[in-house]
C-alpha cells in the first residue's frame, strides 16, 4: 500500500475511535454535559488534560517555534505549562468546591457582583477566541493537506467534526476522546523524534547532539 | 466545620500556596531565565543545566509539584 492509503486508513481508524467514544459516552444530564457527572477517574482526567496541552497548536506550531527560535522558544513552553500551575493552585480547587460549572458563574457568585461576572465572561471570550482561532487554523492546515482541499474548507470540516462530538458527548465525551487522543498523540510524537534522531545521528536516543543552544 | 477550624484550614492552605508558588517561580523564571547563564556552566547528561531547566526541568518540576500538591 502507498503512503496515501496508509494515511487515510490510520486517520480513518482514529476518527472512528473518537466518534465511537463520543456516541458511547453520550451525556444524559446537565451535570454529565458540564462535568462528566463528576465520575472521571484522576488518571483519565490527567490524560485528558495532557492531551489538551498537546493540541494542534503545540503539535504543529510549538515544535516549529522551538526549532526556529531555539532558546527563546522556551518562553512558550514554560508559559504554557506554568499557566496550568496557576490554574490548578488558584482557581480549579475552589471552582470544584463551590459546585459551579463555569468560571464566570463562580466569579460572579463568589464576589456577589455582576460586574465581576461580566469581566470574567469577557476574559473567557478573549482567551477562548484567541485559542480557538489558533487551533482552528491548525485543524484547517491538517485537513487541507490530508484531504487536499483549501484551508478554509479544512476549517469547516474540522469544525463540523468537533461540533459533532462536543455537542453529543459534552464534557464526558470530550474527556474520553481526549484520553484516546493522549495515546495517539504520545505515539505520534515519539515516531518522528526517534526517526529524525536515527537519520541525523545514527542513534535513536542521541538527540541531544542536535540541540542548538 | 467551625469558624475556628475554617480559619486554620485557610491559613494552612495559604502557607502551602505560597511555598508551591515560590517553587514554581524559582524553577521556571529563576533557573530558566535569571540564573540561566550561571547554570549553563554545569553540564548534565550532555545538556547545559540552564537550558535543560528551560526546556524540560521547569515542566518536570511543575508535574512533581502537581503530584505533591495532591498529597499535602
Amino acid at each position: 500500500m502507498d503512503v496515501k492509503t496508509w494515511t487515510y486508513l490510520i486517520v480513518g481508524i482514529t476518527f472512528a475511535l473518537y466518534i465511537g467514544i463520543a456516541i458511547w459516552s453520550r451525556a444524559g444530564s446537565t451535570k454529565e454535559f458540564y462535568v462528566a457527572g463528576g465520575g472521571v477517574s484522576p488518571l483519565a482526567n490527567g490524560m485528558a488534560t495532557a492531551a489538551d496541552w498537546m493540541s494542534a497548536a503545540s503539535f504543529i506550531s510549538m515544535a516549529g517555534l522551538i526549532s526556529f527560535m531555539g532558546y527563546d522558544g522556551a518562553v512558550y513552553l514554560m508559559g504554557w505549562t506554568g499557566g496550568y500551575v496557576l490554574l490548578a493552585l488558584l482557581l480549579a480547587p475552589y471552582l470544584r468546591k463551590f459546585g459551579k460549572f463555569t468560571v464566570p458563574d463562580f466569579i460572579g457568585d463568589r464576589y456577589y457582583s455582576n460586574t465581576a461576572r461580566t469581566v470574567a465572561v469577557i476574559c473567557a471570550l478573549i482567551v477562548s477566541f484567541t485559542y480557538v482561532a489558533g487551533q482552528m487554523r491548525g485543524v484547517g492546515v491538517v485537513f487541507s493537506r490530508f484531504l487536499e482541499v483549501s484551508i478554509e474548507m479544512g476549517v469547516v470540516i474540522g469544525m463540523i467534526i468537533v461540533l459533532f462530538y462536543a455537542v453529543l458527548g459534552g464534557m464526558k465525551g470530550i474527556t474520553y476522546t481526549q484520553v484516546a487522543q493522549y495515546c495517539v498523540l504520545i505515539f505520534a510524537y515519539m515516531v518522528p523524534a526517534i526517526f529524525i534522531s536515527i537519520a541525523l545521528t545514527g542513534n535513536a536516543f542521541r538527540n541531544w547532539d542536535l540541540v542548538v543552544y | 466545620m467551625s469558624n475556628h477550624n475554617l480559619q486554620n484550614y485557610w491559613k494552612k492552605n495559604l502557607q502551602y500556596l505560597v511555598i508551591l508558588l515560590a517553587v514554581w517561580f524559582l524553577c521556571s523564571y529563576g533557573a530558566g531565565i535569571i540564573f540561566k547563564d550561571a547554570l549553563n556552566s554545569v553540564k548534565i547528561g550532555g545538556f547545559k543545566l540552564g537550558f535543560w531547566f528551560a526546556q524540560q526541568g521547569s515542566c518536570t518540576s511543575f508535574v512533581i509539584h502537581h503530584i505533591s500538591s495532591m498529597y499535602i
